[in-house]
This record gives structure tokens, sequence and C-alpha cells, in this order.
């Protein structure tokens, strides 16, 4: 039996009274209104902080990952794909963090792996709250919420980006999804529901909305499996 | 807007950041004088002039040395501590 999880976010959602479906032991909103895919694809955010994540840090982390099969990136501040549209980012020179996507297990087979640690090869324990914010008009959100111009770099580039938003400490990653901008988000959990009820405040104002995971996952018969999982 | 260039992070503005005060060395307590400890632990240097200084960039927690002229409030140069300023 395992013990169910909480979202840091999950206060701000029951307020909005949203379907839940219950993934990696955590419910999540699966839909907070019909026709979710406009929202999408102007400006929607949603709580993906489900996903498994798995940290290390120390001077032994990244040759420790390569040997676990997974191959982080050479520059500081970067990020690459790995299995299962999962990711492999470099915090620092010797600290790094790996999330799975929908259907990916290597987070949970690194922290397996690892347990409590290695000499040089330390578990981080983490519990951010993770926010993915797609849409066309995500440009205008981030004006009025954020210092860096995102647009100032290449998205090929894949650069993790160390910033503030709403004066609250963040990393940002962007990319595209179905080709659409998607913007990934991860804070520390407990500043996390101050996070999510900012930005979708100012979302709302520019016509926004809380879209739920099946917005991202289309396959609610997927979804439905996995959380059985 | 004021920005600072993070050594890590490049240029951001200055709300993201941190001052720790003016980076001097210590002397070392087996060795120094009760004088050269009594003026590292109780006397500052309140003169305006270029000055090293500690900085922390609190999204990205890098520690880090600016050298600011605090007369001018101009950032001369940013670097990690140990790398050096280069007009040294």
């Amino acid at each position: 039996m395992s013990a169910v999880r909480s979202s840091p976010l999950h206060s701000a959602h029951e307020a909005l009274k949203p379907m839940w479906i219950t993934l990696n032991h955590m419910p999540i909103p699966l839909q907070f209104v019909p026709h979710e895919d406009v929202a999408r694809q102007k400006l929607g955010l949603a709580d993906v902080s489900f996903l498994s994540r798995f940290g290390v840090k120390g001077p032994g982390a990244g040759d420790w990952l390569r040997s676990q099969g997974v191959t982080p990136p050479a520059e500081i501040n970067h990020w690459d794909a790995i299995e299962e549209n999962g990711l492999v980012a470099r915090l620092a020179s010797t600290e790094f963090l790996v999330e799975d996507g929908l259907e990916g297990v290597t987070a949970a087979r690194l922290a397996a792996a690892l347990g409590r640690g290695l000499p040089g090869v330390t578990p981080v324990f983490r519990q951010d709250a993770s926010i993915a914010i797609t849409g066309s008009e995500i440009n205008s959100l981030l004006v009025q919420t954020c210092n860096v111009n995102f647009n100032s770099f290449p998205m090929n580039e894949r650069r993790l980006v160390m910033t503030s938003m709403t004066g609250i400490s963040v990393l940002v990653i962007r990319k595209l999804s179905d080709g659409v901008p998607l913007y990934r988000i991860w804070c520390d959990g407990t500043f996390g529901a101050c996070l999510w009820k900012t930005l979708l405040q100012v979302s709302q104002e520019l016509g926004g909305a809380a879209i739920g995971i099946n917005s991202l996952y289309p396959d609610l018969a997927k979804l439905k499996a996995l959380s059985l999982r | 807007m004021k920005l600072m260039n993070c050594p890590i992070n490049g240029p951001r503005p200055l709300q993201e950041f941190f001052y720790w005060g003016e980076c001097r060395d210590m002397p070392n307590p087996d060795t120094c004088t009760d004088g050269e400890w009594v003026d590292y632990v109780f006397h500052r240097n309140g003169a305006p002039g270029v000055k090293k200084e500690w900085w922390y960039h609190m999204a990205s927690g890098v520690w880090f040395i600016a050298v600011r002229d605090t007369q001018a409030d101009e950032v001369k140069e940013t670097y990690l501590y140990g790398a050096g300023p280069h007009h040294e």
C-alpha cells in the first residue's frame, strides 16, 4: 500500500472544484471545465507536480548518472530530453534534476539505485511545485511576472533559467508541445500555491484559465490506466 | 530597472540579489595582534570608493564577488570567488 501524496497546489485547486485523477499516488486536476483545449492554445496553467522527480548532487553525481544510462548536459543551466518525454537538467556543476514524463520510470529507478547515497553522490529530496504554462499568449503573462526575456535565446538551446517570478525563485524551461509554446516552472513547494494563484489571476485577466492534465495528455484511457499503476 | 551580472546566470534585475557586505581578508587569529583582530571584527570602512563585496543570486544560490564603486553606485565587475578579477 502506498501513501497518498498531495500536490503543493492542492488547496488552490479545491476552490475550483475540478475533476480529479490520482497519478503517482497524487490527486491532480484532470479537468476544470469542458473544452479546455481553447485555453491550452491561448493561455493555460496546469499542475504537473505529480511527475516523478529525482535530484542528485555531489562531485561524483555526473559520473554516477552516466553509469545509470542518463547523460546530463555538459553545460550548467541546460537540460536534455531522456526517455518517455522526461528530462535531465544540470542545475550546477555537480547538481542535477531528473524528471520523468507521464509514463517514465527513470526517476524512480535512479532513486532506488542510489538509496541513501554513495561517497560523493548524494540524493536530493525534491518536493517542488511544478507548473506547466501553455499557449500563444505566454509572453503577455511573463512580461508581467518575470524579468527574463525568454525570446532572447533560441528554443533549441534547451536553456534552463533560474530567476524569480512574482518574487519567487523558480527554475524555468521552455519547449514546444504540439506546436504550442510550453513553459515548465518549478519552485519550492511551500511557495507553490502563492505562485499558482498569482499566475492564474494574471492569466485570467489575459483570457487564460487553469487547465487539467487531460488537456496536456488527451489520451484519457491511458491516464486512467496509469492511475491504477 | 537596475541590472547586475551574475557570473553563472548572466544579467538579472537587482531584486534577485542580496548584498552580504564587503569582502575582507580575515587575519590569522593565531598570529595577528589584538589590534588587528579588533579592527577586523569591529571596524568597517564606510568611505565611498571601489570595493569588493559579497553578493548572492537568490534564484540560483550563487555567491560571488562584485567590484562596485559605492560612490557612483556602479558595478564594475562580478566574478566567482577564487576566479579573480580580470584587472588584478
